[in-house]
Formats: structure tokens, C-alpha cells, sequence
């Protein structure tokens, strides 16, 4: 059989010499070269574990020590332990303790009387291949978790049901001006004007009855100063703490909302002035045109100098009606912003 | 004897009904014109006429001070009138205007001010040929 050349670094926390030896043997069985290091009590492995900068592999806890045993004795070295996996060895079968241990964070519990080379080693695999997997899932969760608190786009989880805040990033609190507290003191209905509250119990409604949360994603929102502020909102369900909840991103538009307004706004003046020009102006200008055309008519016989004049008046009036048909096509390629974008809704 | 069809001008500008009617004058002194200076006078006339059935011209301002042109015509549509032919006549150069003409079947013609005697030419031929016609 070939056995495991990995560097394994073992510490074995036993007073009772000949469990020690027994382990030791049952370990080479399995491993080529193991570290071990052997620390005789509480006090000894606690020395060795905080000179060790988590050099150990996995540690074995016999849970009867001459200076401190049972519960305490888990809790105390796991703290010292700093999430190395910590197998405990018992020489007592009892079911009750074995759980409440495992729940307390050791690895595994072993019974010494039914301890073989292969069972020890097999311990020894598991719990670094979970501690390993766990250790991923904690820097995942903690990768998750800084996306959210250090976005610097305002973000929160609410309570589906209470419509409690459950978290906030920094972002929202530094935007919206309730500290941390205040926040998670309140629901959506603090942050939403009063006569738009009937807005967010109809969309709860509708989605409650399985309709999508928000067809519309645009909407008002207060802040602490009293000041409305319009916002985009991105949202998706998540679980949190065990509670049916939606994460949220705002997009502050207000200043978006406000600029494409006023561009509205100016717009239609602008369509306005054209109109003027394309009619009102016209109106009389063609009407000096008609009678231009007519006095031609009866000047053409009588009088060349007139002629002349009437001819000048022709080009002029010709000229300005060319620069209002300018106008008038120019103001015409101007189309208007779709007014079904949700961004220029009126609220 | 031919019988002279009568030819409504309809625009509430009484300076530009002078022009047209001398302009009338010096193309052709037999047309048998009749000016209005608002919608509803006009459409008053048009019921009488109706009733004897007799083709009829209308030279047609698009803003009027009473109605706009497009509602005159849809008060024509809604009385049925087969007799009036409807030469549409505005100031503005917008496009549009000559889009929405063409919904209506009894526009004959579309004209952009300034009414010149080119203008007043070519609406007394189509008259001519229109008259003929029928």
C-alpha cells in the first residue's frame, strides 16, 4: 500500500501517554512523514497553537485534560484553534455530548476504543477537505458581502412580509441621511411619500398574487431631510436570515429626470416658435406675395419704373419666405422624446 | 346653356379674398364666385346649394378663425355632400397638412400660399376640366 507522502503537521493534545504512541502508530500506518507534536495539556497545546500561526493541519483533542476538560475545553481551544479543524477524542461513548460538540465546531468525535489506522485517517482527510470547502464559502460570503456594503450605489434588503429593512450599505445611509440605526428601525413606507403609499401596496399586492414586482421601476422616495427624489430600482429575491426578502439597488435619477424636463420643456417652445413661424408669420407675408402678383399684373402695362420696384419687393418677399420654409423644415426634423419612457413619467 | 358652377372662397383674411376675387376678375370675369370670411357662413351656403344638387368649387383656408379647415371638411363628410370639390389652401409649409389631405375624397387640389396667378391658373383649369367632365 502506498501511504499519504503529503507534510501533514499534526498536533495531538493527549496527557495519557499510550493513547498518545497508539495514535502516533494508527497515523504512520496510513501517512509517510507526519509533524507530530505532542503538547500534554490545555496549557501546552494553548502555547504551542499561538506560537504556530496556524501551521497545523488538524489538531487532536482529547477531551479530558488534568487542566480542563468537556465543554469549556472545546470552546476554549477552538478560539485558539483560529478555524484549523480539532478532532476530539473520548474515551466515554456519549451521544449527547458527541452532538453538542460537533455543533460547538469540532470536526469530528472519536471514540478511542473504536479508533482504527483507517478511521483515524479518513477523520483526518474529511476534516481538512471540509474545513477547506468552508473556508471558500466564508471568503465567497464575505466577497458577496463587500459587493453589497461598498457599492457605492445605495442598496438595502427588505422583509417581504414586514417591509423591514433587514440590511443597508453605507451607500443608502450616507443618501438617504438615517444612520444605520434609524434605518433598520423603519420599513419602505418611511422612505416613500404618503400619497404614493397606495402605489406600494397595490404593487405588494400584485406580486403577492404572483404578478412581477415592478412593472414600473421608477419611483419617489424621501429622504431624511424631507427632500423627494426620483429612483431607479433593480431588485431580486433573496433569502435572508431564513426570511423571504428582495436585495435592492437604487439609481438616484432626480437630476436625470429633471434634465431631460427642462430639455423637454425647451423643446416645445422651440416647436412653438416654429409653428409661429410656418403660420403666422407666413400668413401675412403670403398675402403681401398675392399682392405683389397682382399688382404685376396691372403694372406691366402702364409704368417700368414701378416695374422695377415691384420687382424688388418680389425678390424680398421671395427671400423671406425661402428663410421661414428653412425654419419651418429644420424645426420639423426635431422629434419628440418617447413619452413612455419611465424616466420622464410625471411621478 | 352651360351651367356656371359657383365657386366658394373660404378664408377669414379679407384682404386676401380682395386679391383672389381681382385676380378672378383678370383670368376669368364669367366665374361665378362667392366670398366667405368664416366656416360657418360658407357651410350655410353649401346646404342651399345641396339641395339643388349642383357641383360646387371651394377654395378652402385651413385656419380659419371659426373652425379649422379639417373640421369644415368632416362637417362636408358627415353631410354626404358628393357636390363640393375642395381645392385646400394654407399658409403653413408644413408637410403634414398635405398628408392629411389625402384621407379626404373631395380635395381636388392642394395649394400653398401666397395665392399667385400661377395658382388662380391652374385651379380655373381644373375647374374647366372638372366641368366638362360632368
Amino acid at each position: 500500500m502506498k501511504k499519504d507522502d503529503k507534510g501533514y503537521h499534526i498536533l495531538i493534545v493527549e496527557d495519557n501517554f499510550g493513547d498518545f504512541v497508539l495514535i502516533e502508530e494508527y497515523l504512520l500506518d496510513y501517512i509517510l512523514n507526519p509533524t507530530l507534536i505532542h503538547a500534554r495539556s490545555f496549557q501546552e497545546a494553548k502555547l504551542i497553537l499561538e506560537e504556530s500561526k496556524n501551521t497545523f493541519d488538524v489538531v487532536f483533542l482529547d477531551l479530558s485534560l488534568p487542566d480542563l476538560s468537556g465543554e469549556k475545553l472545546i470552546v476554549d481551544t477552538l478560539e485558539i484553534a483560529n478555524g484549523m479543524p480539532v478532532l476530539a477524542l473520548t474515551g466515554f461513548s456519549d451521544l449527547d455530548f458527541s452532538l453538542k460538540s460537533l455543533a460547538l465546531g469540532v470536526s469530528d468525535y472519536l471514540l478511542k476504543d473504536e479508533l482504527t489506522p483507517i478511521i483515524l485517517y479518513k477523520s483526518i482527510i474529511y476534516a481538512i477537505e471540509r474545513n477547506r470547502h468552508f473556508d471558500e464559502l466564508q471568503k465567497s460570503e464575505k466577497r458577496y458581502s463587500e459587493l453589497f456594503h461598498l457599492s457605492p450605489l445605495p442598496m438595502w434588503v427588505y422583509d417581504l412580509e414586514t417591509l423591514a429593512f433587514l440590511d443597508v450599505n453605507q451607500a443608502a445611509i450616507q443618501h438617504y441621511g438615517f444612520d444605520r440605526q434609524d434605518f433598520l428601525s423603519k420599513t419602505l413606507e418611511h422612505i416613500r411619500p404618503s400619497e404614493d403609499l397606495p402605489l406600494l401596496h397595490n404593487a405588494l399586492k400584485a406580486y403577492r398574487e404572483g404578478n412581477s414586482l415592478y412593472p414600473k421601476r421608477v419611483f419617489r422616495h424621501v429622504k431624511k431631510s424631507g427632500e423627494i427624489i426620483k429612483v431607479e430600482i433593480e431588485s431580486s429575491a433573496i433569502l435572508f436570515n431564513q426570511r423571504e426578502a428582495k436585495l435592492v439597488l437604487v439609481n438616484d435619477i432626480t437630476e436625470k429626470v429633471q434634465y431631460i424636463e427642462t430639455i423637454e420643456t425647451q423643446n416645445r417652445t422651440f416647436k412653438e416658435i416654429s409653428w409661429i413661424q410656418s403660420h403666422v408669420v407666413r400668413a401675412p407675408l403670403a398675402r403681401l406675395m398675392g399682392l405683389v402678383s397682382l399688382l404685376e399684373s396691372e403694372a406691366i402695362e402702364s409704368n417700368p419704373e414701378l416695374n422695377e420696384l415691384l420687382a424688388h419687393i418680389k425678390n424680398s418677399s421671395i427671400e423671406l419666405d425661402d428663410i421661414i420654409r428653412d425654419i419651418s423644415k429644420k424645426s420639423e426634423s426635431i422629434s419628440p422624446l418617447d413619452e413612455n419612457d419611465p424616466r420622464i413619467a410625471n411621478n | 346653356m352651360k351651367m356656371i358652377p359657383e365657386l366658394l372662397i373660404i378664408d377669414d383674411d379679407e384682404v386676401l379674398l380682395m386679391i383672389i376675387s381681382k385676380m378672378f376678375k383678370k383670368v376669368n370675369p364669367e366665374r361665378n364666385l362667392n366670398l366667405f370670411s368664416s366656416g360657418k357662413s360658407a357651410l350655410d351656403r353649401l346646404e342651399e346649394l345641396k339641395i339643388e344638387e349642383n357641383t360646387c368649387f371651394l377654395m378652402l383656408d385651413i385656419n380659419l378663425k371659426d373652425m379649422s379647415g379639417w373640421d369644415f371638411l368632416k362637417e362636408l363628410e358627415s353631410r354626404n355632400d358628393q357636390f363640393s370639390k375642395v381645392f385646400l389652401i394654407t399658409s403653413s409649409v408644413s408637410q403634414n397638412n398635405q398628408e392629411i389631405a389625402k384621407k379626404y375624397s373631395s380635395i381636388i387640389g392642394f395649394f400653398e400660399k401666397p395665392i399667385t396667378f400661377d395658382v388662380i391658373n391652374k385651379i380655373e383649369s381644373i375647374i374647366e376640366s372638372n366641368t366638362t367632365l360632368s
